[in-house]
Formats: structure tokens, C-alpha cells, sequence
């Protein structure tokens, strides 16, 4: 099995680090790809949650299912798509996706009691901001490691 | 008496291919054999022997999928792994220091 030669101490330790340094472009293309579909999560999501207060269900039931229905399968577009061309997950990198994730989907839960509730269109925006910036934040933060 | 560093040094890491495998591995949750191949710079064949050797002694896990019709091949240290390659490596380093 081992036909390759053995090393000494400092040359296993040289090669050791050389493996390592050859992963960072490696990790680094998987942390983009990853913060990616962060950020295209969170803008879906910021964007349902914006239209979802001019389409309410107390306005047109159709149009806001037809909005989650299009929102759903965006999610799941852009995760196979993730999936499809995910090569590597850097290490500590699911954790800070699901703590994004689950940030913006809280938000967005909190805030969905509003969607009837009339307001300026700024706060409109804003609120979709907030739902989407967890991902967003996550999304840069993981592009930028 | 504290024992030498040598005998906290791992058989299972001393070869070349296997030590750069576990070093791949250890800054990322899970790769693809594919990448990990051409990161390693070694042949199908030659990636395959190590990691099913590595394997069976439980230092790595491997999953195998599907990415819509393609077959794909997953790799991760398992925490034994982890640990193991942890240890090796201070101890290289507990060695090296007096060099």
C-alpha cells in the first residue's frame, strides 16, 4: 500500500503545510459558492417578504400563493443549483449557512403578522432588509474569507 | 519520564499521499473526490487506494451520491481522523523544534 517513500519528521511537516496552503484557493472558491446562495437566498427572501405586504391574502389569495409557490421553488432552484456545482464546504461554513438561514427565516416568521398591517413603503423595504440581511451579512462575510 | 514525541507519531500518516490527503481534509467539513484529486495532483487509482485505506481504519468518511444522474464521491475526516491527524502533527512539531 505505502510504495511512496516515507518522509522524516520536517519534511512530513513541509509537505503537511504545502497540502494546506494548496487547499486555501480550493476552500476559498467553495466559501464563494456558498455565500453565493446566501445572498441569492436572502434576496429572494427580502424581496417574497416585501411583495408579500402588496399581495397579502387579504387581497388576492391567488396572487399570494402564487408568490410563496414562486418563492419555494426558487429556494429549491438555487439549493439544486448549489448542490450541482459545490465542490467543497470549508470547514465551520454549514454552520454560519444554518445560523444565516435560520436567522432570516425567524425574522421572516416574526414579521409575516405585519404583511396585513398597512405601511409606508420604506418601512416596507426595511422590513424586507431585515429579513434578508442575516443571509446577506453571511453571504459577504463567507466571500469574503 | 515523558515519553518522546516520535512515539506519539502516527504510522498510518508517514506516507506522502496520505499525509497531504488528511492535510487537504482538515480545513474543510467535506470534498469531492474529484477535487481533491486534482488539489492532490495524483491519479484516480492512486487517490482510491488511500482514502478506502484510510477508511477502513476510520479515519475518514465516505459518502457516495448523486447529482442528478452523476455519481459523485464524498470525503470528510471522521473525529478520529481529526484527532489523530492532531496528534501526528505535534508531535512533527514537538520533534522539529529542536531541529
Amino acid at each position: 500500500m505505502n510504495r511512496e517513500p516515507e518522509l522524516s519528521a520536517a519534511e512530513q511537516l513541509a509537505a503537511f503545510e504545502n497540502a494546506q496552503r494548496e487547499m486555501t484557493p480550493v476552500a476559498k472558491r467553495g466559501a464563494k459558492q456558498l455565500g453565493m446562495l446566501c445572498v441569492s437566498l436572502g434576496l429572494v427572501l427580502g424581496v417574497l417578504h416585501g411583495l408579500l405586504h402588496v399581495y397579502h391574502p387579504e387581497r388576492s389569495l391567488t396572487a399570494f400563493f402564487i408568490l410563496v409557490g414562486a418563492a419555494i421553488l426558487a429556494i429549491f432552484a438555487l439549493s439544486f443549483g448549489y448542490l450541482k456545482v459545490r465542490s467543497v464546504l470549508p470547514r465551520g461554513m454549514s454552520k454560519a449557512y444554518l445560523l444565516s438561514l435560520f436567522a432570516s427565516l425567524g425574522i421572516y416568521a416574526v414579521t409575516l403578522s405585519l404583511i396585513t398591517t398597512p405601511m409606508a413603503p420604506l418601512l416596507v423595504v426595511l422590513l424586507g432588509l431585515a429579513v434578508a440581511l442575516p443571509l446577506l451579512l453571511g453571504g459577504v462575510w463567507m466571500m469574503k474569507r | 519520564m515523558s515519553e518522546h514525541p516520535r512515539t506519539q507519531m502516527n504510522d498510518d500518516f508517514t506516507n506522502p499521499v496520505r499525509l497531504s490527503l488528511m492535510a487537504a481534509l482538515q480545513g474543510v467539513e467535506e470534498i469531492d473526490f474529484k477535487t481533491l484529486r486534482e488539489t492532490l495532483g495524483v491519479s484516480d487509482s492512486v487517490l482510491s487506494r488511500h482514502i478506502t485505506g484510510l477508511e477502513e481504519k476510520n479515519y475518514l468518511k465516505v459518502r457516495k451520491g448523486f447529482v442528478g444522474k452523476r455519481p459523485r464521491t464524498w470525503v470528510k475526516l471522521s473525529a478520529h481522523g481529526r484527532s489523530s491527524l492532531t496528534e501526528h502533527i505535534q508531535a512533527l512539531r514537538a520533534i522539529t523544534s529542536g531541529l
